[in-house]
């Protein structure tokens, strides 16, 4: 099987339509290497299926290969650069990635799983894709802009669309729908697939609604927002840059995966419970054979249920919170899953291709004996609502403690939130609010939402955000956050060890822009104070263009001809200019300092200054003195003390 | 029985009002208060200090040069970390700043600075100025609060707790300050009256970045005309400053970088600037009121603190002295005696 990542026959109700046609299979390269996959797969789902699970290396540690550490592609005889996430796998195309490369190392690829990792060196200075400084290829004008096309961002566009606004609606999966699937019910909704269903098929009715699906927002401005989508040019993919002006817009954006902090946590192979449930339903992609689940959500349990209806093995399921329920548990334990409860991830390591993750005994403390092998490690650690946009237009930031998440505050002019980022968590509290957000923007009064939730007793909450206790220098580094800007502090040697064993260098610190959930990791560890949440992010989390150069206007020349205005009583009130002529033949250039003899050179003793040079003439602002036409003073060129006969008042 | 401790409440964020409110404690004795939120080396920091700047005023670079070494010395042993020694690169593009920086140029020749030219345009002029003696504020900002702490001051985190009478008189809660400085341009739009802030300068919107490492810059580098500031640090990125009210500051950024450079924005801070009308610096009370005010130091700001705590303290003699009487707030700003090519300073 040259696919070994993808699903088999045997699926779960939820993976049964996804966007990949199995029947029409396409053959491409990505850096000269040969990946198959089908049409409708993206090249980083075919990679994935190919087994291809890392993206290369960072402090001397490989990392999983996902839509963070992704480096974008180019296709040969196309243009420009195309994120890996969004490029559609064409057959016979040939790809090529972006980024630096780490240096051939013949012995150690020997005894490496062949076509493992794409070789990036992931530690060397990261440029965003080409996109992010370019000239956007068109622009859209539209009354409202939608960003997110879950229910949330649907409803939105609905509403917006039949009080009569021209909507834009942006959607950076290749499908609409959004996560309402995988989060499932509670008794008595309609379930998401039916809700998705009926507000997709009414967007599509809506003349007045434009949608642009596997488009990515990466940039929010006074009215103005840029994304890019993968379009196709004489049959190539090639990343097409829209800014959208609007009047309105809402942000829908949905939550992103929250990651624990252990040593070891961006290894291949771990991967996160919403991630893995898009590539699975989306690509029939599923990284191994067995896994092992560490999910502090309830909504996590059910990836395991997923999972083992599509023949995988669950070798364990742990949970941080030390009493969870949930009605998915009950279904975890019909099926016979080994569970642990109040225990967290003490760190992880690569060991043969699985992956060994070490627990923390829940009784005694310390890091059980045993350690969990399993070909992957699923971690659902709870949700940071996505407000990376929010930020941007100008929203403020809070962190809150009790559920270790950054949260919206204030306002953002003519944008609002709606749905899971605005801290909604039903289905229909999602969907009523995306229209309750429109009718705020236009000023109508707006309805409370009602989000009811199933008592704690049933459904346990969210756990907090995990940090595990922090290693040595060697040990795979414990990220803040999928983007691995930076990472807990090793623990430094200690006793003998500090002398006699040879530590690696510390890492340097990754100075670039900062991207939320990694501030939320850092805030989460402590290594952040919380009172700087919102100062932090505010300066951190901006779009990292680079420096563009342009034209300036041109800087003002004051006071030309007259007596510069840092000269002003220089001399005392009573300053006289005066004609000198030197005694050589000299050029003395403006700020040559005059004196009463060679002796002197310090400024303060200076009895005028020349303002303006010429051979065998030049300008002096003199102090008042007692010298008089033909007397001798003397300029100071350098070191150089340079006769010159005073000639005249001016 | 003795005198009741003097208090005086120092507002501002800067590493400048910190050394400020350092100085009039331990060498003053003074009870001081520091108005500010917690000192954060997360942030994108304010510009650094520098032992030399480009001016006009022999006066003030002849101060600065005589206080710069102890003070610096002294902050050296708070922060070790904070100093360096570097080069400064300044830039004139105009024939006006050209000319007042061949001013600078011999200036600087006869205070013992080793003052180089360097090849430029036809109109323009560079200079360089080896050996100068850098502050930079974050690792300084690190270690500010242990400091503050060692040496008594208080620190007053709450800002809505300061309370300011028309005639300056100022209260802290509910007791009375003997003085309240206003140290930093932040302090000065949020604390005085607007009509005593237009009197003195105006306000100018800057945005400071932190770039990504790839920049190639070794020197500090300044442009005259819009001072545009470019910091080098230690550990390769870059800290830049630049006018931002027509929303080119990332363009000037770019003009003053090497061509080769391949950097990015990891961080942006927008703040504003108080630029005095003559470009001088600006220091003392206003006629009418007891607010002490510290504008338009730029970076000699921690080489002349210790002149502005002995002036506060009213122990300014000779030249310091007359230089600050030179430059109350109260002065001409036509006509002024004391007028400088102030950083940034065009017209």
């Amino acid at each position: 099987m040259t696919q070994p990542h993808r699903l088999g026959a045997a699926l779960p109700t939820e993976f049964e339509t996804p966007l990949i046609d199995r029947s029409r299979p396409v053959v491409f390269t990505v850096d000269g290497k040969t990946v198959h996959g089908f049409e409708g797969d993206t090249v980083l789902s075919a990679l994935l299926a190919n087994g291809v699970l890392s993206a290369g290396t960072q402090s001397g540690h490989a990392v999983a290969l996902d839509a963070a550490s992704a480096p974008p592609v180019t296709v040969e005889g196309g243009r420009g650069q195309i994120p890996m996430a969004l490029c559609p796998a064409l057959d016979g195309a040939q790809y090529r990635t972006v980024g630096l490369r780490t240096a051939a190392a013949p012995l150690k690829s020997l005894f490496s799983r062949r076509g493992y990792s794409l070789g990036h060196d992931l530690g060397a200075p990261r440029r965003p894709g080409g996109w992010v400084d370019s000239e956007s290829d068109e622009t859209i004008e539209t009354d409202f802009a939608v960003v997110g096309g879950g229910v949330a961002g649907l409803s939105a566009a609905l509403a917006a669309a039949r009080r009569g606004f021209r909507v834009v609606l942006l959607e950076r999966e290749a499908v609409l729908g959004g996560m309402a699937v995988f989060f499932g019910k509670a008794d008595g909704e309609t379930p998401p697939l039916e809700a998705i269903s009926g507000l997709v098929q009414e967007v599509e009715r809506q003349p007045a609604i434009s949608v642009l699906v596997g488009a990515e927002v990466f940039d929010l401005g006074q009215n103005r927002l840029r994304a890019v989508r993968v379009t196709r040019q004489a049959g190539l993919p090639k990343a097409h840059h829209i800014a959208v002006t609007f009047s309105h817009a809402v942000l829908a954006t949905g939550t992103d995966e929250r990651m624990p902090v252990y040593s070891g946590n961006r290894l291949p192979g771990v991967m996160g419970a919403a991630a893995l449930w898009r590539l699975a339903s989306r690509y029939g992609v599923w990284p191994g054979e067995s896994f092992h689940l560490h999910t502090a959500t309830n909504a996590g349990y059910r990836i395991a249920i997923l999972g083992a209806e599509a023949g995988k093995s669950v070798h364990r399921a742990s949970d941080p919170r030390p009493d969870p329920r949930t009605r998915f548990i009950e279904f975890c334990k019909a099926y016979g899953f080994r569970l642990g409860w109040g225990t967290q991830i003490a760190k992880a390591g690569s060991d043969r291709g699985s992956i060994e993750v070490r627990l923390a005994d829940p009784v005694f403390g310390g890091v059980e004996a045993e350690p969990v092998r399993a070909d992957a490690l699923i971690v659902s650690g709870g949700w940071q609502p996505a407000l990376a946009l929010w930020q941007l237009a100008g929203g403020g930031l809070a962190w809150d403690a009790a559920r270790h998440r950054l949260v919206p505050t204030g306002a953002a002019g003519p944008v609002v939130l709606a749905g899971a980022v605005a801290g909604f968590l039903g289905t229909p509290a999602c969907i009523e609010s995306g229209a309750v957000g429109v009718a705020r923007l236009v000023g109508d009064d707006p309805r409370p939402i009602a989000d009811p939730q199933i008592d704690p007793i049933y459904e346990s909450l969210d756990g907090p955000m995990t940090v595990g206790p922090a290693r040595g220098r060697r040990a795979p580094p414990a990220w803040f956050g999928p983007s691995r800007r930076a990472a807990l502090a090793p623990r430094p040697p200690r006793g003998l060890r500090a002398f006699l064993v040879r530590q690696p260098p510390e890492r340097p610190e990754d100075v670039r822009a900062a991207e939320l959930p990694d501030v939320a990791g850092a805030l989460a560890a402590g290594v952040l104070p919380t009172g700087e949440a919102a100062d932090y992010c505010r300066q951190w989390c901006i779009v990292p263009r680079a420096f563009r150069r342009g034209d300036l206007p041109a800087s003002p020349d004051p006071e030309a001809g007259q007596l510069p205005r840092y000269l002003v009583g220089r001399f005392g009130a009573g300053q006289e200019k005066w004609s000198l002529r030197p005694e050589q033949d000299r050029i003395l250039e403006p700020g040559c300092l005059v004196f009463v003899n060679t002796d002197d050179a310090h400024p303060r003793t200076a009895i005028g200054v020349i303002l303006a040079g010429g051979r065998g003439a030049c300008t002096a602002l003199m102090a008042r003195t007692a010298f008089g036409e033909g007397d001798v003073v003397y300029v100071r060129d350098g070191t150089t003390p340079i006769p010159a006969r005073l000639r005249r008042r001016e | 029985m003795g005198e009741p401790q003097q208090t005086i409440a120092v507002a501002g964020s800067t590493p400048f009002a910190f050394v400020l409110a350092g100085l009039l404690a331990a060498d003053h004795g003074r009870k001081v208060f520091v108005i500010a939120g917690p000192p954060s080396p997360h942030g994108v920091p304010p510009p650094p200090s520098l032992s030399v700047a480009p001016l006009t005023r022999p006066e003030t670079l002849q101060l600065a040069a005589a206080n710069a070494p102890d003070i610096m010395r002294r902050i050296a042993k708070v922060a070790p970390a904070a100093f360096d020694r570097t080069d400064l690169t300044v830039h004139a593009t105009t024939p006006y700043h050209a000319t007042a920086l061949s001013h600078f140029r011999h200036l600087g020749a006869g205070l013992g600075l080793a003052v180089e030219r360097l090849p430029s345009s036809e109109d323009g002029l560079s200079l360089r100025v080896r050996d100068v003696t850098r502050l930079s504020p974050t690792p300084f900002l690190a270690h500010v609060r242990q400091w503050a702490s060692r040496i008594g001051l208080e620190w007053v985190e709450d800002r809505a707790s300061l309370s300011i009478r028309r005639s300056g008189a100022a209260r802290l809660g509910s007791d009375d300050i003997d003085q309240l400085v206003l140290a930093d341009d932040e302090a000065i739009f949020e604390h005085l009256d607007p009509n005593l802030c237009q009197a003195i300068g105006f306000g100018v919107a800057r945005t400071a970045f932190l770039a990504e490492r790839g920049h190639g810059l070794t020197d500090v580098d300044l442009r005259l005309p819009d001072g545009t500031l470019l910091s080098p640090c230690r550990d390769g990125t870059l800290l830049a400053y630049a006018d931002s009210g027509d929303g080119l500051a990332d363009a000037r950024v770019a003009a003053s970088l090497p061509e080769a450079a391949d950097t990015r924005q990891a961080a942006v801070r927008h703040y504003r600037q108080l630029r005095t009308h003559d470009g001088g610096p600006v220091v003392g009370m206003p006629k009418g009121s007891r607010i002490y005010l510290s504008v338009g130091l730029g970076m000699l700001d921690i080489a002349l603190a210790p002149v502005i705590a002995r002036h506060i303290c009213g122990l300014g003699h000779g030249l310091e002295a007359e230089w600050c009487g030179l430059r109350t707030p109260g002065r001409s700003m036509a006509g002024s005696l004391v007028a400088d090519i102030g950083d940034g300073e065009a017209a």
